[in-house]
């Protein structure tokens, strides 16, 4: 699969501007800061119906314009795929597949599976749990449909949850069979959540594992544990036991939302304990071992965008990362950098062709 | 566009709150009702004067000129199944299929905590309360099955799960993405004819 061209209008730093890309290697350099991360974020978009560092729909319009508008063509098998995603201020962000727009934005996640690296990928490490169940959860999305649809349902019916117990609070009223009532409703897609979780983590732990060792020269074990309540009983039960904090909180206090994931290096949390360098090859053995199981999963390579990767890294390491990109068993792939004379080197061995894009101020206003 | 009329502007605000009338269309109206020389203005005011006297009726919440709605009171119609909708328009929707021969309760709504919405802002306690003056043997829930509609039929099924009725749902898989009133009459009058028993986590 792969992306054969993305015309972008009113798109962030874009006013107007047109790219036909190689179905492999894609070396988008440049001086201008901006540009080539939000050609990365305007692919991201096109695959996964948002921007990738949490930017708003409306803060993606060019400044003073009322609208923004991404068109591309992928080719995926043998099927021409046209992809155009519309959000015009004030209105609904639409995405049409072959001239037809879904009823809704997930129905489209999953048809261009996508991995994206970029510098602020250090929260997987450094962030909050919740940071890490949103990885998890993005990455499941793309692969198992009904997990995105269970994910949906299961935060609806928590945030109805949560408004209901801070209604008992404030007004010193309680309904139980109307709490009840969520419990029993979110029962399914909890379970359902825990489930799919755990039989992630059990492949994708070893995965990363194995990246890991590749990356590192050191030997140091690398641990990633996924931590839920729900391995202490039954929902409902959780649930129960916990009412009168619930109560108390004006919050529910367990489920699948508050779900942790835990990384180690050698027995102790990388947050704490890890070097950059262990927690930058520990986010990239991450992100590796996320393409690995939607590749195997879905039998598709999904895209791969690189922002930024090199930055702050030594000639060594820069070989490093490199080699394995482009002797890797990748698809087509995305590469931002500053400077294209550390990569011309290592591009001349390089068997298979590539596009350069040059990103200057012809394209950016 | 400026108005320079004071009195106009507030005909135009008022007529722009209606749904479906942006600025342009009621300044569209209010310079039509202005040029007109019939007794066009008149008749509307009469009309719409007349809406003070539409109430809803006490028993269904359903629209009507008087305490009981046509509906209610005919006694050709089947008082004992009972089919609970969101709005009023829902009624008008079931009513065209011509495949429902009961009687009716409009909630008002469904629960959503969210927008402060709880069971005591429904119409629910008139329902258990028509429930448990007997007769009522069949309720039939034709909630859109929104999460939040299917949250509001559960918190319904459990009250009512105490009372001697039988609770069924109108039969899903039959594509309406959302509101009754605007799926076709075919499909929702299948859809009612062909209507399951409602259960509770398994049990009937
Ligand atoms: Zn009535």
């Amino acid at each position: 699969m792969f992306i054969s061209s993305i015309v972008l209008t009113n798109f962030k730093s874009y006013q107007s501007a047109s790219f036909s890309f190689s179905p492999s290697l894609n070396i988008i350099h440049g001086l201008n800061g901006m540009g080539k991360t939000n050609l990365l974020d305007a692919i991201y978009c096109v695959a996964m119906t948002k921007s990738y560092f949490g930017t708003s729909d409306r803060q993606m319009i060019h400044d003073g314009q009322a609208f923004f508008r991404l068109e591309s063509k992928l080719l995926k098998g043998d099927e021409e795929l046209s992809l155009i995603v519309k959000y015009q201020q004030g209105g609904k962000k639409t995405i049409q597949k072959n001239g037809n727009a879904y009823d809704k934005l997930s129905e489209h996640i999953g048809v261009v599976p996508v991995v994206m690296i970029a510098p602020n990928d250090l929260v997987l490490i450094d962030g909050l749990n919740a940071d890490r169940r949103k990885f998890v959860d993005s990455t499941i999305s793309q692969i198992n449909h009904s997990y995105l649809n269970h994910l949906v349902l299961y935060h609806r019916l928590l945030k109805q949850r949560n408004a209901l117990l801070k209604r008992f609070q404030e007004e010193g009223n309680f309904d139980p069979i109307l709490l009840k009532t969520y419990d029993l409703k979110m029962e399914m897609p909890a379970q359902y959540l825990y489930k799919v979780r755990q039989q992630f983590f059990m492949e994708f732990t070893e995965k990363v594992q194995q990246q890991y060792a590749t990356l590192s020269q050191r030997r140091e074990s690398v641990d990633i544990r996924y931590v839920s309540s729900l391995e202490k009983g039954d929902f409902l039960q959780l649930m129960q036991d916990a009412l009168q904090h619930d109560r108390y909180a004006g919050r529910t206090n367990v489920g699948p939302h508050k779900d942790k994931i835990e990384c180690k290096l050698e027995g102790r949390m990388a947050k704490t304990f890890g070097s950059q360098g262990q927690k930058k090859s520990l986010v990239f053995a991450i992100k590796l071992a996320q393409y690995e199981v939607i590749r195997k999963s879905m039998s598709v390579k999904p895209l791969l965008l690189l922002d930024d990767l090199f930055d702050k890294l030594d000639h060594r390491r820069v070989d490093q990362l490199l080699s394995i990109i482009l002797k890797g068993n990748f698809g087509q792939v995305f590469v931002t950098d500053t400077q294209l004379d550390r990569l011309e080197p290592l591009l001349m061995d390089l068997t298979g062709d590539y596009v350069e894009i040059k990103i200057d101020d012809l394209h950016v206003e | 566009m400026k108005v320079q009329s004071k009195k106009l502007e507030g005909v135009v605000n008022a007529f722009a709150t209606l749904p479906g009338i942006g600025k342009k269309s009621a300044l569209r109206i209010a310079i039509h009702l202005l040029a007109d020389n019939t007794d066009k203005k008149s008749i509307f005011k009469e009309a719409v004067e007349a809406l003070e006297g539409v109430r809803n009726c006490s028993c269904c919440y359903n629209l009507s000129d008087e305490e009981i709605c046509a509906i209610c009171k005919d006694p050709r119609r089947n008082a004992s199944v009972v089919c609970v909708v969101e709005h009023i328009q829902d009624i008008m929707a079931i009513e065209e299929t011509g495949q429902f021969n009961g009687l009716y309760h409009v909630l008002g709504g469904v629960i959503s905590p969210i927008e402060g919405i709880g069971p005591d802002d429904l119409h629910i306690e008139s329902l258990l309360s028509r429930v448990k003056r007997g007769n009522v043997r069949e309720i039939i829930m034709a909630v859109s099955p929104t999460i939040d509609g299917e949250t509001t039929i559960y918190y319904l099924s459990q009250k009512l799960g105490e009372l001697d009725v039988s609770v069924s749902q109108i039969a899903r898989g039959v594509a309406f993405g959302g509101e009754l009133q605007y799926t076709d009459e075919i499909t929702l009058g299948r859809s009612i004819l062909a209507r399951i028993p409602y259960a509770i986590n398994g049990k009937s």
